[in-house]
């Protein structure tokens, strides 16, 4: 017996793209929770370019910043090129936990619409019936 | 009540063969007697048609429901409206917008795909941080004007700040630029920057990008809009779903693969080659979401109703 029917792997397919329909309010809840502590010591230079501490602050690309800090809060090692290796340790247990989660969720989700998007493409080359590219 | 006919807009490539075949299955070849009473009928119906084997895109047909008392083909037609004719009420103006309608819900993703990558390109290459660096050579000049720096600092300063412009804009400067380059246009012809030459650029850049990042709201308005006009024009109901799939996966396929991209951005500096990657990136995984998705859904779900279960044709009408 199959783990999922073809019916089920679509459901969960969709599902990806419905969920971005709770990422935009638990993006813009993180970003007003982010702690202030964090923005005043990593989002200056020279972690930072000039050109991206102007670009990612009071415009609607500000809850970018929230992203990339979230994501070197809750993995470290990833900051390291920018020298952002502490950031982890400034926040409450509980955002970094929520960091963590949100951080897995968008690259997650982002992972999974490219490859299945591209597994649909194969597939359908494949079993020589393609994705029509017109409506 | 019985219907009097369907009506039916032409698009880009049809011919009155083609729509006979997709309305009732006739062909010339295999029904001829069939097919040649049923144009007939159509021609009949459609006089303004001058001629029938050249139609004009956005041409309004009107069809006879049951040409030959023959049982209809189980098809879907494309934007067909079961209502009288609607054509006849409208003004010239008025139908001229129609068919601007119907070419923007058929043609959206020419206009929405490229129309994304020229506007988040723009935005990223215009974007405040940039501009700062023309502003700052302003500063540069007024310090070096009364005395804060000297010359030989003032000039050394300015050729890194018009270098990082350039670099940050890369081989868009041809576009921004196309005579002189950013140096040549700054110049104007004196040695040395005057600030309120820099001001003027800033100005000029800060428009351009106000333009950019108003045509990327408007696209994405766009984009939803022609597949809430696409999902009223539909009578069949998996055509309807198939439009919404393909509406929210590129949709949302975009939001997720730009805020993805935020993460790809902390350890990777923010340039043009950046700016051009993450415009194509997101404009090529939002159109390729979309044909992916439709395509599941008419494989694997089609017998989901989404649009029913999240009401959207009470808002589609």
């Amino acid at each position: 017996m199959p783990l999922m029917t073809g019916h089920d792997f679509f459901l969960m397919y969709m599902g990806v793209f419905f969920s971005a329909f709770l990422l935009f309010p638990c993006l813009v809840l993180m970003h007003f929770l982010m702690p202030r502590i964090v923005l005043d010591r990593y989002w200056k230079q020279p972690y930072f370019r000039t050109a991206e501490l102007v670009l990612f602050t009071d415009t609607v690309y500000a809850l970018l910043r929230t992203v990339m800090l979230m994501w070197v809060i809750a993995f470290p090692r990833f900051g390291r090129k920018r020298g952002i290796t502490e950031a982890g340790r400034l926040v409450p247990w509980w955002y970094r936990a929520a960091a963590g989660l949100f951080s897995v969720w968008i690259v997650g989700a982002a992972a999974v619409i490219v490859v299945t998007t591209v597994g649909i493409f194969i597939y359908g080359y494949a079993v020589g019936d393609p994705v029509p590219l017109a409506r | 009540m019985s219907l009097a006919c369907y009506e039916y807009t032409t698009r880009s490539g049809d011919s009155i063969d083609r729509i006979i075949y997709d309305m009732y299955g006739w062909t010339p070849t295999r029904q001829p007697g069939t097919y040649k009473a049923t144009l007939q009928g159509v021609l009949a119906m459609n006089p303004h048609l001058a001629d029938p084997d050249r139609l004009a895109d956005g041409t309004i047909l009107r069809l006879p429901p049951d040409p030959t008392s023959a049982s209809l083909r189980a098809v879907r037609p494309p934007m067909l409206r079961q209502q009288e004719f609607a054509s006849e009420s409208l003004t010239a103006a008025e139908r001229e917008r129609v068919t601007a309608l119907a070419w923007l819900a058929r043609n959206s993703n020419w206009l929405t795909v490229p129309g994304s990558v020229a506007a988040g390109t723009a935005t990223s290459i215009l974007h405040a941080g940039n501009r700062q660096l023309l502003i700052d050579i302003g500063e540069l000049y007024a310090d070096y004007k009364q005395g804060r720096i000297t010359r030989t600092a003032y000039r050394a300063q300015r050729a890194a700040k018009l270098a990082q412009f350039k670099s940050n804009i890369g081989p868009f400067e041809r576009l921004l630029y196309p005579k002189k380059g950013v140096v040549g246009a700054m110049r104007q012809g004196i040695r040395l920057l005057p600030p309120d030459i820099s001001l003027t650029e800033v100005a000029r850049l800060k428009r351009l990008a106000g333009f950019a990042t108003t045509g990327g709201v408007i696209l994405t308005g766009v984009g939803i809009t022609a597949g809430c006009i696409s999902i009223a024009n539909t009578v069949d109901r998996r055509e309807k779903n198939e439009i919404f799939v393909e509406t929210i996966a590129s949709t949302t396929a975009g939001m997720f693969l730009g805020t993805a991209l935020g993460v790809f951005l902390v350890s990777n500096p923010l340039g043009w080659g950046t700016a051009l990657l993450l415009a194509m990136g997101s404009a090529a995984a939002s159109w390729g979401a979309g044909k992916g998705a439709t395509y599941a859904y008419d494989k694997l779900g089609n017998q989901v109703d989404f649009v029913n279960g999240f009401g959207v044709d009470k808002i589609c009408r």
